[in-house]
């Protein structure tokens, strides 16, 4: 076999091997290539651009509405204006205080349960602190029911107590508000609600047994 | 076509400019067809994914059929064959899932997985990834939030008051070998599992105000990684383990930041909005999710991008949305919204172009994805 027979095989070889790779990345490549998506493009109106501070919001749909409206205004009359505020309510229905500086009406699931579970933890070390007085009767204790509102710092010290409703017994409202004083912290609150119990406090409903 | 750029500037000035938009994908029409019980829940679980849609066999881009032959079960999808044994059940479907999604994507599936979410009760309850077969892990009087599934998929880590106190106890996913994990005074809460499963950090406070710490396994060795006057919170693990997410109010308000896990090399990855907390990054390691407040004042899901720093929404005007977690494979997220009524489990995809509801008027609260267990 000559240099150049020797040659041409091997070329031949390095071929046939290039191009059975190539069908078999072919046949064996997925039908679905998830990373490589379609991009859309449409035509958008230019507007005021959006604060650059401000969380991203979708709005292709309003853009494309805005181009799709401009031709057509010159075959309808304009509408009549509306307040911006019943446009507001009629899209978005009564306004709530979800999100509002302290949090959500509902809250997060995070945040409600960090404040389920904080509270429990204030009232179980508010419990630990205090003792009935002597004076109240078992009968009495049933139906007692103290409201107070803790201001607490960031890491876990009172801040400030107040009687929101007191429970019709002084002794025992004087009880609870002296075992509270001893605690000399509730442990830091979590970061969500810190703010919140440093400046508008934290409720608790307490009772010497459970609440009816 | 030689004047197209001139057609194009015209057009732009006139009207406006040509915009963007962000890459969507188009799902693969798929058509599932034989046993009807195996059909009924793979043809759930492909769609679920956000990458198939159901369609006639006729115009169907794949096809995949399951035939029951006695003991065994024969599945063709296009022109590949998958045997299984019998008998027929919702493991089985979701392997065969599995192999369906790796045979047409060339990806792994997550069929399998399970999610981890508590109740209204506050109990710890376990699910399959499509929401079905909910089971009760925790069986207590106490409340029990903020589960994690551990990487093998095998153990919950939660926080618990049954002593009184916020403790991390950890649980098998059958409900059995119920342990305290750390109980150190104040605040134990928020587990992260390294991916390797050797180290977890946490957020403690019992040196006055919550940190986050890193751990070994058995939570013996801690290192506190954050210090100053901040409050520090929620960690959540990089896929490579090098690195955390975690929320920070340093600079006035709750924002998301990473560091190293030597705690050094603290980077702030948000800067838009003021109220941003729950981050988890994702298993393909390019972006956290979180849940943003925005300029309305309403909480929803975001996803920033951890190089560039840019975020992307997930959801808008539908309730409240928050507390989201990756799917194993990184392209699907599960969270928890409000806007059905009741707080029920969505999934979807990262664009949120594909958003399906998985449990009917439940309670689920902050929900946790599992890994993608081996059979």
């Amino acid at each position: 076999m000559t240099r150049f027979s020797k040659a041409l095989l091997a070329s031949l070889c390095l071929h046939g091997l290039l191009l059975g790779a190539y069908v078999a990345f072919s046949v064996y490549e997925p039908a679905v290539k998830l990373s490589s998506p379609s991009i859309q493009v449409t035509l958008a109106k230019l507007g005021k651009p959006r604060d650059e501070k401000l969380l991203p919001r979708f709005d292709a749909s309003q853009a494309s509405q805005s181009v799709e409206t401009k031709s057509e205004t010159k075959k309808i009359a304009a509408p009549k204006k509306q307040n911006p505020l019943d446009i507001l309510k009629k899209r978005f229905g009564k306004p709530s205080n979800e999100g509002k500086q302290h949090g959500s009406a509902q809250g997060t699931s995070l945040t409600s349960e960090l404040a389920d579970s904080y509270e429990a933890q204030v009232l179980e070390l508010l419990r630990s602190n205090y003792e009935i007085p002597r004076i109240i009767s078992d009968r009495e204790a049933k139906y007692l029911k103290l409201l107070i509102k803790l201001w607490i710092g960031p890491r876990g010290e009172l801040l400030k107590i107040s009687v929101e409703q007191p429970s019709k017994n002084i002794r025992f409202d004087q009880a609870v508000l002296t075992g509270s004083k001893k605690i000399s912290s509730f442990g830091a609150p979590p970061l969500q609600l810190a703010r919140k119990y440093r400046t508008e406090g934290l409720l608790i409903q307490f009772c010497p047994l459970e609440c009816l | 076509m030689k004047y197209l750029w001139l057609l194009c500037l015209i057009t732009n000035s006139v009207f406006g400019q040509l915009k963007v938009e962000k890459a969507r994908f188009r799902p693969f029409e798929i058509s599932v067809s034989g046993n009807s019980e195996l059909a009924k829940i793979v043809l759930n679980d492909l769609e679920l994914s956000g990458v198939f849609k159901n369609t006639l066999a006729a115009i169907a881009e794949g096809t995949v059929k399951i035939d029951l032959l006695q003991e065994q079960i024969i599945v063709t999808a296009n022109n590949k064959t998958f045997k299984y044994k019998a008998p027929v059940s919702r493991k089985l479907a979701h392997q065969i899932s599995n192999d369906v999604y790796k045979f047409f994507t060339g990806e792994s599936g997550f069929f399998n997985s399970q999610i981890v979410a508590s109740n209204k009760n506050k109990q710890i309850i376990l699910l399959d990834f499509d929401g079905e077969n909910p089971r009760q892990i925790t069986k207590n009087n106490s409340i029990n939030i903020l589960p994690v599934l551990s990487p093998d998929g095998k153990d919950i880590l939660f926080t618990s008051y049954l002593n009184k106190n916020p403790d991390l106890f950890s649980i098998k996913t059958d409900g059995s070998n119920l342990k305290i994990f750390s109980n150190k005074s104040g605040i134990n809460s928020g587990a992260s599992f390294a991916p390797n499963g050797s180290q977890i950090a946490l957020t403690l406070s019992h040196e006055g105000k919550s940190d986050i710490y890193l751990c070994d396994k058995n939570c013996q060795n801690c290192k506190r990684l954050t210090s100053g006057f901040s409050l520090n919170t929620s960690p959540s693990f990089s896929p490579d383990g090098k690195q955390i997410a975690f929320v920070s109010n340093r600079s006035g308000n709750p924002q998301i930041y990473t560091m190293q896990t030597d705690g050094l090399n603290i980077k702030r990855i948000t800067f838009q909005g003021k109220y941003n907390q729950a981050p988890k990054w994702s298993p393909l390691g390019d972006l956290i999710v979180f849940t943003g407040r925005d300029e309305r004042n309403i909480f929803d899901i975001f996803l920033a991008n951890v190089n560039s720093s840019q975020i992307t929404r997930v959801t808008q005007d539908q309730g409240s949305n928050d507390e989201a977690s990756f799917a194993p494979n990184g392209r699907m997220i599960v969270f928890s919204s409000t806007r059905n009524g009741s707080r029920d489990l969505f999934v979807s995809n990262l664009e949120g172009s594909f958003q399906k509801q998985i449990t009917q008027k439940s309670e689920y609260w902050t929900p946790n994805w599992g890994p993608a267990v081996k059979d």
